[in-house]
């Protein structure tokens, strides 16, 4: 098999639920079908700029569904920058020659890059009559995520490993596979979570996709009411504690997927109880995707999905391996199997920040702070866990004076990351607690940080 | 900055213990300095720490679709008037 369809839908089936009037599809809003959303990627394909890249800034879900696979229909590349901060396009821009930026109407764009407005399109006309197919070998997308080093790391993504893993997906977050499922996210679209459950999930399983991204406990309400049953909410940690805490009345809703980080079991079982429906928590990273699950309400151990394999390669490390993955990748996290086939997590990977389903670098962000001008020592570092907010990195940084002042540092991080990692606090210290090796352990830099305050 | 109205000083303790914010004490707030962006440089995640802690002690549920809510984010003034409007 060298071709795979772009979508493994009835053409009658209802894929996405559209409640914003765009203007690309004249303002209309409602149900979707599989055969005319087909029909507008295909009319997009056509108009799109020629270019083998193409930067997918669409917010709304379903523009930005309708731009993937336009894109993929086309043979471009979708890049899918870790953030849309004016250096990372900049960056993005210079790396891959000829990419320009497909958006539904931005205010602020890079002077020197080229731009589509999906807006200024009409995709409205006939619906399509077949499902395309598309070559297994095509670079479907790279989604990036924040490197060590500063430099964004590309994670390759071919129209083969995103059929096969979408296929493999369905079989373990669904709860059927006959009916259809009313799924609303609130995760953007374009982080592998949100990427895999709401963009890919509705091309290769029975599910119908909202195209709101709900923030608030009541527009989550809304859009979920909206939705026929049964319905699929997919959501993180940081989204699921402020439903549960806001005393709203939640339409019945079968399954939840969480991801991105830990979820407490007392969560799991308040979202079960308030919601009605399983809680499923997903175990995955941007390279590999989504890899395992359980129920945490009930459940410690993690099954592996079918398809991926752990190799032990040392210890507890572990790479995985897949037949639709292009290499194998080193698990970030250690690992240990149960008798019964099942694992436990022992410990994350140290440098990685998961906050509100984004992936950042802690290496990143000590990289911005220590190649600021002025900056003679400094530290980024995660706080150890203490009440039920929201964790923020905290900065640590010693400075010349003359040279540099704490606006400028802020300002920096602001160019180069997404909000949610930019340090808070930030102080400015006379020196940090190092040893006299030049070695700054984390219990010493807590210790600090804890009379600091 | 003017001064902050009783209603708004509390508003501004609301914010500080939400967001667990370090650099500024509730007093320094500016009740018409912008919240986020350049202003304090919230985010969406602290829209929706605010939006709970709003909701748990005023009993007013906050919604990003309804235009008079983000418009209520713009200030530690607007947000205070739109609470005491909307609470019950």
């Amino acid at each position: 098999m060298t071709q795979a369809a772009l979508c493994q839908r009835l053409l009658t089936d209802a894929l996405a639920q559209v409640n914003t009037p765009l203007a690309a599809l004249g303002g209309q809003t409602g149900l979707i079908t599989c055969a005319e959303f087909i029909g507008q990627a295909q009319r997009l394909a056509e108009r799109l700029p020629s270019s083998p890249w193409v930067i997918n800034l669409c917010e709304n879900r379903y523009l930005f569904m309708l731009a993937f696979c336009a894109a993929v229909l086309r043979g471009q590349t979708n890049l899918l920058p870790q953030n849309r901060a004016p250096a990372t396009l900049e960056q993005l821009a210079t790396n891959y020659p000829c990419a320009y930026i497909l958006h539904q109407g931005l205010d602020s764009l890079p002077a020197d890059i080229a731009a589509c407005n999906i807006n200024q399109q009409s995709l409205l006309g006939d619906a399509a009559t077949a499902i395309p197919d598309i070559p297994l070998d095509r670079l479907a997308a790279i989604a990036f995520t924040s490197g060590s080093t500063g430099q964004p790391k590309p994670n390759l993504k071919s129209w083969h490993t995103f059929v096969e893993s979408s296929r493999i997906n369905a079989q373990h977050m669904l709860p059927g596979r006959q009916t259809t499922h009313y799924e609303l996210a609130t995760v953007p679209p374009q982080h592998m979570w949100g990427l895999e459950t709401s963009v890919l999930l509705p091309l290769f399983a029975p599910i119908c996709v909202s195209d709101a991204k709900p923030l608030f406990p009541q527009d989550v309400q809304q859009a979920l009411s909206r939705l026929p049953e049964p319905r699929l909410l997919v959501s993180t940690p940081v989204h699921l504690r402020a439903l549960t805490q806001s005393g709203i009345h939640w339409p019945t809703t079968t399954r939840v997927l969480c991801a991105t980080a830990p979820l407490a079991p007392s969560l799991a079982q308040d979202v079960e109880q308030q919601f009605g429906g399983d809680l499923v928590e997903v175990f995955g990273c941007s390279e590999v995707g989504s890899m395992a699950c359980r129920q945490t309400a009930t459940e410690d151990d993690w099954q592996l999905f079918t398809g991926l394999n752990f190799v032990n390669t040392e210890g507890d490390a572990y790479q995985v391996q897949a037949d639709h993955l292009p290499d194998t990748v080193p698990l970030q996290d250690l690992i240990a199997f149960t008798p019964t086939g099942r694992f436990r997590l022992l410990g994350r990977n140290q440098d990685m920040l998961e906050i509100a389903g984004k992936r950042g670098s802690l290496q990143e962000l000590n990289h911005i702070l220590l190649t600021t001008p002025g900056v003679l020592d400094g530290v980024v570092f995660m706080p150890d866990e203490e009440g039920q907010g929201t964790r923020r990195p905290v900065a640590l940084a010693v400075i010349d004076k003359t040279q540099t002042d704490k606006a400028t540092l802020l300002a920096r991080f602001a160019e180069r990351l997404d909000p949610v990692f930019i340090p808070r606090p930030l102080v400015l210290v006379d020196a940090l607690p190092r040893e006299e090796n030049g070695k700054l352990p984390r219990g010493k830099l807590l210790g600090f940080w804890k009379e600091l305050r | 900055m003017t001064s902050q109205t009783p209603a708004q000083a509390a508003m501004a303790e609301l914010l500080v213990d939400a967001l667990n914010l370090e650099d500024i004490t509730a007093a320094e707030i500016d009740p018409n300095a912008p919240l986020f962006g350049d202003g304090l440089g919230l985010d969406s995640i602290d829209a929706l720490e605010i939006a709970l802690a709003i909701s748990q002690k005023y009993g007013v549920q906050m919604q990003a679709e309804d235009k008079a809510t983000r418009n209520a984010f713009a200030t530690l003034a607007s947000l205070t008037e739109f609470v005491e409007a909307n609470k019950a």
